[in-house]
């Protein structure tokens, strides 16, 4: 009995582990929790003031966030903390609620961000995870350059030092003009400031990306308005805002404390943010898992979606009661996490413990800060937020990409922000419902050195047979119209339709009926209709919907793993229709002809139904038409196979018999005894797969149509009376003189010559009408003879 | 799958005594183009088997007379109708291999591939119990095929029997 194993937790093992990682990871991520520390202080506090809160509370998203994120998340290298998208949604969400509601910012803030924390970890438990695929990379490009642009322009009157009197959550074109109207009331000191900060950080970017320029500018230019004392009383109205300004920076953390509207909650309040939320929620889980899958394609990381949606939702719900707004994944500290050399999510921790004891040790020297300093690193930011290379990307994409992109930046710039990305979602589903509401519609020419060639829809070149090629979704929308639409493959000389239906799907009722109607609108006009590349799923459903036997089993062909095996089988039908509409017309003529000059001919009695099947087959194929013909056309005889090249033409002929004969040569007449049919069908295996042409006779004897009776016997008196192909004088096969034709012919010449006998014994005597008959008679007795001869 | 189960009755029948003429008559005829294949099976006079006819048979035997009439197109005509008032029963068949009932089907196509017949006379305890055209046979063949090859691969291309 195998025993259980039975794995207990042993503190040794602890100690080991972490020893290990001591000695292996600990040194980097070190190193990356620092950096990013240090480059995302500045951030925190910048981000801040984009949601309209006081940048203390930036900072504190900056450290309990990005902790819990890295130890709940599945990404070694996300960097969880205040984004500048999420921070403008924020203040879009919550910017005119605490004047309806009579309640602080901050409260509002800290609902949103438990609620948006409730709503992601309900995705993650619900294995959402994969949901993210559904927003378009055109989607989050759009959001986060419409994003960009609102930053900025938000931006703009921090960045002047103008007081501007707008409503909280005021359009931005509303922000903008406003800002334009009083640029005249500038403060030149915070310009200078904010102008110089956007320099040094375009410096940096330029010749040293890898240092913090955010923190060398903020340490600057705090330094320069300090010593020039332009954050002093004494400037007057041209005094150099600072953050304590807005709130004072105090070395302490806040306590762990429920938001209050979660303990005292205010039910209108909570039904106005709860849309938001979702949003936001939503907004934050495709920033951290695109940022999140973008380096894990450098680092070759596998993710696990829905964890990942777990972490950023309980880091929104611990966040939310240590006073953090809603945080989310942040591409740069991501990027420099990994670049610095980060190996585990121990680099996340270490962030945020070093941002931590940066408040503690430093942060009474951020209250110096100039709020200039921070409105040019938001704008700086904001720009670098509109990736040129990527929006120029999307946009040279395709129509689609063009429509998505556009509609998600006129959407976040036009409406609400936190129904923005729901509105990109909408336009990318309505374009793919329009792109799969068309299923491809190709036509497949047939080609003698490599197969088939694929032509776009409605150019191949004339052609009896049209064979389309449809692949796509098949479902109630892409089945409208589909019918007539197919409709434009044919031409006058259309006579049979091919439908490759290999790589359909979602095929349902309505394509049945699509199909059925097709069928109909052919048969109006003449035309076969013959489906190939049927799956089992489609059989099933031909099948239920009595499609099948509308369509009749001999004109339908299943896939095979052979690519294009049931479209040579398909096509090779269509050659026999075709041929035999063809023989039919012609032999109407031929037919009217020769009885009008009495004189017989091949084609006046060869048997116009025949096998034919093209050359490149396997004997089982050969096998399997042989037999579906005989049931369906029950015929009189056994019958000959007759093969055609592509473009037609007699090249072989193969007998019942020959087959027979072939696949007896499998098995011993001791043997055949004690074998089932299974062994038998096992035995004869290998005969069935070679080629239809190793049983063939390559050379049959070929009758001219207009071959006389009298030739038609001499021949196949010289040929053991075998089956005889007749051929049009393009050499194309019309039909077979078989043994009852040529027993026909023989009943019709002793008839004639029994009439002529009988003519002869009745008008013995010339006259006008006897000479009349005698001429006649005279005439088919001479026929008669010639035939004979 | 036996003999048994691929033997028909439905065949025509024609007496020994009977012209070659009226063999073709019967052939022609609108009940005979009912059946799937045309066998004439000539019987003895006490009804037992005594070989079957087939229209090439009958080209065969006319196709002697008219050789043997040379050139002389009268003496053609002549011979042809000498050929249509044979009997069937010299230019039967007679020495087709014969089947018994409970045989299986791979002694069945050893049996057919010693002979150019259309059919293959089935006996029981001696008794002609009727016949098995090729065809039958290979529909037989085919179906054995595809049911291995059904058992093989869960869908097979061309498989006329998948529904």
């Amino acid at each position: 009995m195998q025993k259980e194993k039975i794995t207990t937790f042993k503190p040794s093992s602890l100690v080991t582990g972490l020893l290990r990682y001591a000695r292996t990871d600990a040194r980097a991520d070190l190193i990356a929790g620092l950096t990013v520390a240090v480059m995302g202080v500045p951030q925190a506090m910048a981000y801040a003031l984009i949601a309209g809160l006081p940048p203390i509370y930036g900072l504190y998203t900056a450290i309990i966030p990005t902790i819990v994120a890295a130890i709940f998340g599945s990404s070694n290298h996300l960097s969880t903390g205040p984004t500048n998208a999420v921070c403008m949604v924020i203040f879009s969400l919550t910017a005119a609620l605490p004047q309806r509601y009579g309640v602080s910012q901050l409260e509002v803030v800290l609902l949103l961000t438990f609620l948006a924390g409730f709503f992601q970890a309900l995705f993650g438990f619900m294995n959402l995870g994969g949901v993210v695929r559904y927003v378009s990379n055109s989607v989050v490009v759009g959001f986060t350059a419409g994003a960009g642009i609102l930053i900025s322009v938000n931006q703009l009157k921090s960045l002047c030092g103008i007081e501007v009197s707008a409503e909280p959550g005021a359009h931005f074109l509303v922000t903008l003009w406003r800002t334009l109207s009083h640029i005249d009331q500038s403060n030149p000191y915070a310009l200078t400031i904010g102008l110089g900060t956007i320099v040094i950080l375009a410096l940096f970017k330029k010749f040293a990306s890898r240092f913090p320029g955010q923190l060398v500018a903020i340490i600057l230019l705090s330094t320069v308005a300090f010593l020039l004392g332009w954050d002093g009383e004494g400037m007057g109205a041209q005094r150099v805002k600072v953050v304590s300004d807005i709130q004072e920076i105090k070395p302490a953390l806040e306590p762990f404390s429920i938001p209050h509207l979660l303990r005292h909650p205010n039910l209108n309040l909570l039904r106005d943010l709860l849309g938001g939320a979702l949003s936001l929620a939503i907004l934050g889980l495709i920033e951290s898992t695109s940022i999140a899958r973008s380096i894990a394609s450098s680092s070759g990381q596998r993710l696990d979606f829905n964890r990942e949606f777990i972490a950023q939702g309980i880091a929104k719900l611990v966040g939310s009661c240590f006073h953090c707004f809603a945080s989310s994944g942040s591409f740069t500290r991501s990027a420099i996490a990994f670049q610095a050399g980060g190996r585990t999510r121990m680099a996340g921790c270490i962030a945020g413990v070093c941002t931590g004891m940066i408040l503690l040790l430093f942060g009474p020297l951020a209250n110096h800060i100039p709020l200039g300093c921070l409105a040019g690193i938001i704008v700086f930011t904001a720009a670098t937020m509109v990736k040129r290379e990527r929006f120029l990307m999307t946009w040279k994409s395709g129509v689609n990409s063009r429509i998505v992109l556009g509609g998600t930046l006129a959407a976040t710039l036009l409406m609400p922000l936190e129904t923005a990305v729901f509105a990109g979602v909408m336009i990318s589903i309505v374009i793919l419902l329009r792109v799969t509401g068309k299923p491809d519609l190709t036509q497949l020419v047939q080609h003698p050195d490599y197969g088939f060639e694929e032509v776009p829809f409605n150019r191949a070149a004339p052609s009896p047979v049209a064979i389309i090629n449809i692949e796509g979704d098949l479902y109630f929308a892409a089945a409208e119209d589909l019918d007539y639409e197919l409709l434009h493959a044919l031409r006058p000389e259309t006579r049979v339709v091919v439908l490759r239906m290999k790589r359909l799907r979602a095929v349902g009722s309505s394509a049945m009926s699509m199909l059925e109607h097709f069928h109909e609108l052919l048969h109006a006009r003449g035309i076969h209709l013959i489906v190939c590349g049927v799956e089992e799923e489609m059989s099933d459903v031909l099948t239920g919907s009595g499609v099948r036997k509308l369509i009749g089993e001999q004109n339908i062909f299943y896939a095979d793993n052979r690519i294009f095996q049931s479209t040579e089988l398909a096509l090779a039908r269509a050659m026999s229709i075709v041929e035999m509409q063809r023989t039919r017309s012609e032999s109407t003529t031929v037919a009217a002809q020769s009885q009008a000059l009495v004189d017989i001919t091949a084609a006046g009695l060869m048997q116009r139904r025949c096998l034919r099947f093209g050359a490149k087959h396997q004997t089982r194929e050969a096998m399997w038409l042989i037999s579906q013909f005989q049931q369906k056309m029950k015929t009189g005889h056994p019958q000959t196979v007759f093969l055609q090249d592509e473009e037609g033409k007699l090249c072989g002929e193969i007998s019942l018999r020959s087959i027979l004969k072939q696949l007896a040569g499998t098995i011993s007449d001791e043997m055949a005894s004690e074998i089932d049919d299974a062994t038998l069908a096992k035995l004869m295996e290998p005969k069935l797969f070679q080629s239809i042409l190793s049983f063939s006779l390559h050379h049959p004897i070929t009758l001219a149509h207009d071959t006389p009776l009298v030739q038609v016997f001499s021949r196949a008196a010289r040929h053991g009376f075998r089956p005889m192909p007749v051929s049009d004088r393009h050499g194309r096969l019309v039909g077979v003189f078989d043994e009852l034709a040529m027993l026909r012919g023989l009943t019709m010449l002793v008839k004639t010559a029994n009439r002529a006998a009988e003519t002869d014994l009745n008008h013995p005597v010339g006259g006008d009408d006897t000479e009349s008959s005698s001429t006649s008679s005279g005439n088919s007795t001479h026929h008669f003879k010639e035939n004979v001869t | 799958m036996t003999a048994a189960d691929l033997l028909t009755g439905k065949f025509v029948r024609i007496g020994e005594s009977h012209t070659v003429a009226e063999a073709i008559g019967i052939i022609f005829d609108p009940e005979s183009s009912s059946l799937r294949e045309i066998i004439v099976v000539v019987l003895a006079g006490d009804g037992s088997y005594l070989g079957i006819v087939e229209p090439r048979d009958i080209l065969e035997s006319l196709g002697t007379e008219l050789s043997l009439a040379g050139d002389d197109p009268v003496a053609q005509v002549e011979g042809i109708r000498r050929g249509l008032a044979v009997a069937v029963s010299e230019i039967a068949k007679r020495n087709i291999p014969a089947a018994r009932k409970l045989d299986n089907l791979a002694t069945l196509l050893t049996i057919a591939a010693r002979t150019d017949a259309s059919a293959i006379p089935v006996f029981e305890k001696r008794q002609f119990v009727g016949v098995i055209h090729v065809t039958a046979l290979f529909d037989a063949l085919c179906k054995a095929t595809i049911a291995v090859e059904e058992s093989t691969l869960p869908f097979m291309s061309g498989n006329p029997q998948k529904s």
